[in-house]
């Protein structure tokens, strides 16, 4: 519980007034309050959901970026590619080398693929903090 | 091979995999395998890509035959030899594609071989595939793209030529197996010519052997096994096409490979907030190590549709049994689907 405090606090105290800070705490208490097995892969649009009010989508997205960030690390950024309605994970090694040479190597033909950015989505999980968070709570 | 298998294979055998992507593994691959100690390793990839050649990707029809008449044709197929062909010469190697350009596409039968219990038939041709490519809107002309002003996206049309590799398994417990090269880009009406070419070859060549003539009748009906695999607790059900009584139709795809959709909590709490579902399109696959340590996952999909649901005649004649390494998980899942049939 210490814990979860200690980032409600930092929330606070990052975010003050601005939209963000409720942002960050729907998002929160959304990890924390839904069994881990319903929290496996988590898109844009469902945290989008989770916010219970209208919000722009810049304020959204700084949230999201701060949330998975170094400070407040309760969301882990992961990438999927999606063709063809098939979808195939992404390890995020594979990513970073791809932006890094311009290349990926399509998951299923083992090619190396130049415009991959189109078919490459962002998704979350919850961070390992935050799954020992949830852990130490049930 | 696919890449996932390939990956697999070679962990398995303990062969590196160095470098990025399916062409610069398999370049770094030759110097390796011609190392003197590697050897048995060599000659056990080559084994794997064999069998890739008979379970890689394929589709499946199966047909009935009297027990009689398959022990007749097997021994029939044993005495003779398939005639020279440009596909025989290579085999089980790929011709070039400036070969492959000039051929039309007649199956030529490359392979008799006896397997346990039955007799395998390799048939090799040219086919044509049609692969449907999103293009980027900037390929056109800003000038040109005021013209069509309500142009959202261009879709792109590529057809290509590929060397296919269509098995028949004549199997002594009464069954004669068609099985088709089924890559993922392959459409449904390509598959169904595929099937008519390889049961019209097989037919032409069993003519020519014997006197029996057409044995390849109707086909088994796949359509059983989709609701007693799903009410089973076989595998790992990965995709599922169902409708309720309450007038709905849902398809569902598991994301992640590991986690079965009969236990995801969505799908759960619906099936069990009602008197039943009715399941029409089914994805299982199951976790497989052969007797050299491949890890794979194959997949058997059963591609049925809601219209079967509305018929008194619920047919399914065809299954997709995919992400196979060698005979051993083609055959695991083939066996598992024959199983399941009421």
């Amino acid at each position: 519980m210490a814990r979860v405090q200690q980032i409600i606090e930092q929330i606070k105290e990052d975010w003050d007034s601005k939209p963000q800070a409720e942002i960050c705490m729907d998002i929160l208490d959304y990890l924390l309050r839904v069994p881990i097995q319903n929290l496996l892969h988590i898109s844009y649009g469902s945290l989008k959901t989770v916010i219970s009010k209208r919000v722009e989508e810049a304020d959204l997205l700084m949230a999201i970026q701060y949330l998975s960030g170094e400070r407040t690390p309760i969301l882990e950024v992961k990438f999927e590619f999606i063709e063809n309605d098939e979808i195939y994970n992404l390890p995020n090694s594979e990513i970073k080398l791809a932006r890094e040479t311009g290349q990926l190597v399509h998951p299923e033909t083992g090619e190396l693929i130049d415009n991959f950015e189109d078919k490459t989505y962002m998704y979350f999980e919850p961070s390992q903090l935050a799954k020992e968070i949830k852990k130490s709570d049930a | 091979m696919s890449w996932p298998t390939l990956k697999a294979v070679l962990l398995g055998i303990e062969i590196p995999i160095i470098g990025r992507g399916k062409n610069e593994v398999i370049k770094k691959l030759a110097p390796y395998l011609h190392e003197k100690e590697n050897i048995d390793k060599a000659n056990l990839l080559l084994k794997y890509f064999y069998a890739q050649v008979l379970v890689g990707e394929k589709a499946v029809k199966v047909f009935k035959v009297d027990t009689d008449i398959v022990k007749s044709l097997i021994s029939s197929f044993e005495s003779i030899e398939p005639q020279k062909s440009i596909f025989k010469d290579k085999y089980p190697f790929p011709i070039s594609q400036e070969e492959l350009k000039d051929l039309n596409s007649s199956q030529k039968l490359v392979e008799i071989k006896t397997i346990e219990k039955g007799l395998q038939l390799v048939f090799c041709s040219k086919r044509d595939y049609t692969e449907r490519l999103d293009l980027d809107l900037n390929i056109i002309r800003e000038e040109e793209r005021k013209n069509l002003a309500n142009l959202s996206e261009i879709i792109g049309i590529k057809r290509y030529a590929r060397q296919a590799y269509d098995v028949v398994n004549l199997r002594e417990e009464g069954m004669i197996e068609v099985r088709i090269d089924n890559p993922l880009t392959m459409s449904s009406d390509d598959r169904f010519r595929a099937f008519l070419k390889t049961s019209d070859s097989l037919n032409y060549q069993i003519k020519n052997i014997s006197n029996f003539d057409s044995i390849l009748s109707q086909p088994i009906n796949f359509f059983s096994a989709i609701k007693s695999l799903y009410n089973s607790s076989e595998g790992r059900v990965c995709e599922l096409m169902f409708e309720t009584d309450g007038a709905s139709i849902k398809h569902e795809k598991m994301r992640r490979g590991d986690i079965d959709l009969r236990f995801e909590a969505y799908h759960k709490a619906g099936k069990d907030a009602v008197d039943h579902i009715t399941p029409c399109r089914l994805g299982i696959r199951w976790n497989f190590t052969d007797s050299k340590s491949v890890k794979t996952e194959p997949e058997l999909f059963l591609p049925g549709n809601i219209r079967n649901l509305g018929s008194s005649n619920q047919r399914l004649e065809e299954a997709i049994i995919e992400r196979c390494a060698s005979l051993e998980d083609y055959n695991f899942v083939f066996d598992k689907l024959i199983s399941y049939l009421n």
